[in-house]
C-alpha cells in the first residue's frame, strides 16, 4: 500500500487534493487522526473581543474629529488675525489716525472698507461657531 | 444586509457614525491577527487593535476595492502588529534573544505538556510556541477561513510561501501532538 506524505494528508484535509480518499490511507489512521485533531483545534479557537470595544473606537474617533475641528479653527483664527492686522495697517496708511469720523474719505476707498467689514463678519461668525461647537462637544461628552 | 461597498460609502458620507458597524463586523478578525503576532498583555493588544481601526477610518478614502475589505483591514492589522513587534524588539534587544522573540513563547516544558487537559489545549499551547508567521498563517487559514491568495496579500509573501508556512506549522504540531499522546498513554499505563 502506498504511504502518503504529510503534504498529501494535509492537502486532502484542506480539500485541495480531491483524488485521495481517506479509506485508501488505511495504514495511516494515526497520522490522519492527529491532523484532524489539529484542524479541529485550530478551527474552534476562541478569540475574545472586549464587549465595549466598538464603543471605545467611536469615542476615540469622536475625539479625533474634535481635535481636527479645533486645529482648523485655530488656523482660521490665525488667518483672520493676520488679515485684520493687514487691513489695520492698510487702513492706517490710507486714513491715518482719524479713521472713524472720516466717512467721506472712507467712501473713496470702498473696496478696503468692504474687505474690512467682511473680515469682521467672518470673524464674528467663526467665533460664534467655535463657542457653539465647544458647547455641543461638552454636552455630548457629558451625555456619553 | 449591507454590503462592504455600501458600508464604506455610508461611512464616507456620514463620518464616524456608521463606522461602528464596520468595527463590529471586523473586530474579531483584527483581534485574532494582532493577538497571534504580539504576545503583549490584553490591554496592549486592545490598544493596538484600536490603532488599527483608527488607521482604517483615516485611510478609508484611499480604499478603492481592489481587494476585499477584510483583506485590506487584515493587512493593516498585520502591518501594525509587525511594526509593534519590531519596535518592542528594539527596546528589548539586550535582554531577549531575537530567535526567542521570533519563535514566540516556549511552552514545551514537561509541566506544560502534562498540564494540558486535552489535545485541543495542548495544540493551542504549542501554536503559541510557533514563529509568528506560522501562527498568523494558521489563524487566517483555519479560523478566518481565508484563501491562500488573501493570506499572501496580507502577509506580503507569495502563495507558495503561505503553503509552506501552513505545511510546516501543521507538521510541527502533529509531531508534538504525537509525543504528547505517547507520554499521556505511558502515564496512564503507570
Amino acid at each position: 500500500m502506498k504511504k502518503y506524505s504529510d503534504q498529501e494528508i494535509q492537502d486532502q484535509l484542506d480539500g485541495s487534493f480531491k483524488e485521495i480518499e481517506f479509506h485508501e490511507l488505511t495504514n495511516q489512521y494515526e497520522d490522519i487522526a492527529l491532523y484532524k485533531s489539529i484542524y479541529k483545534a485550530l478551527e474552534n479557537e476562541n478569540i475574545e473581543v472586549p464587549r465595549d470595544f466598538s464603543k471605545k473606537i467611536s469615542v476615540e474617533l469622536f475625539y479625533q474629529e474634535e481635535r481636527k475641528k479645533k486645529t482648523v479653527m485655530k488656523l482660521l483664527h490665525g488667518a483672520l488675525i493676520i488679515t485684520l492686522t493687514l487691513i489695520g495697517i492698510i487702513a492706517i496708511k490710507y486714513f491715518g489716525l482719524s479713521l472713524l469720523p472720516n466717512i467721506k474719505q472712507a467712501a473713496n476707498y470702498s473696496t478696503v472698507v468692504f474687505v474690512a467689514v467682511f473680515a469682521f463678519v467672518v470673524f464674528a461668525i467663526t467665533s460664534l461657531e467655535t463657542v457653539i461647537t465647544k458647547t455641543k462637544t461638552e454636552s455630548k461628552l457629558r451625555l456619553d | 444586509m449591507v454590503t462592504d461597498k455600501e458600508l464604506v460609502e455610508n461611512i464616507l458620507k456620514q463620518g464616524a457614525r456608521d463606522f461602528n458597524t464596520l468595527v463590529i463586523k471586523y473586530e474579531r478578525l483584527v483581534f485574532s491577527i494582532v493577538s497571534k503576532v504580539v504576545f503583549d498583555p490584553k490591554e496592549d493588544i486592545e490598544d493596538l487593535c484600536q490603532e488599527v481601526f483608527i488607521t482604517v477610518f483615516n485611510k478609508l478614502k484611499s480604499f478603492k476595492f481592489q481587494s476585499k475589505l477584510s483583506t485590506w483591514i487584515a493587512s493593516i492589522a498585520y502591518n501594525k502588529a509587525i511594526n509593534h513587534l519590531r519596535n518592542n524588539k528594539l527596546k528589548h534587544q539586550n535582554t531577549i534573544g531575537i530567535e526567542e522573540e521570533l519563535s514566540g513563547v516556549d511552552n514545551e516544558t514537561p509541566e506544560n505538556i502534562l498540564s494540558a487537559k486535552n489535545e485541543a489545549e495542548f495544540i493551542r499551547l504549542h501554536v503559541d510556541s510557533l514563529p509568528h508567521t506560522y501562527r498568523t498563517a494558521l489563524t487566517l487559514f483555519h479560523l478566518e477561513e481565508m484563501h491562500i491568495d488573501e493570506i499572501a496579500t496580507i502577509m506580503k509573501i507569495n502563495s507558495g510561501s503561505v503553503r509552506v508556512l501552513l505545511f510546516r506549522a501543521r507538521k510541527q504540531l502533529k509531531e508534538k501532538l504525537s509525543i504528547y499522546k505517547q507520554k499521556k498513554n505511558s502515564n496512564e499505563k503507570v
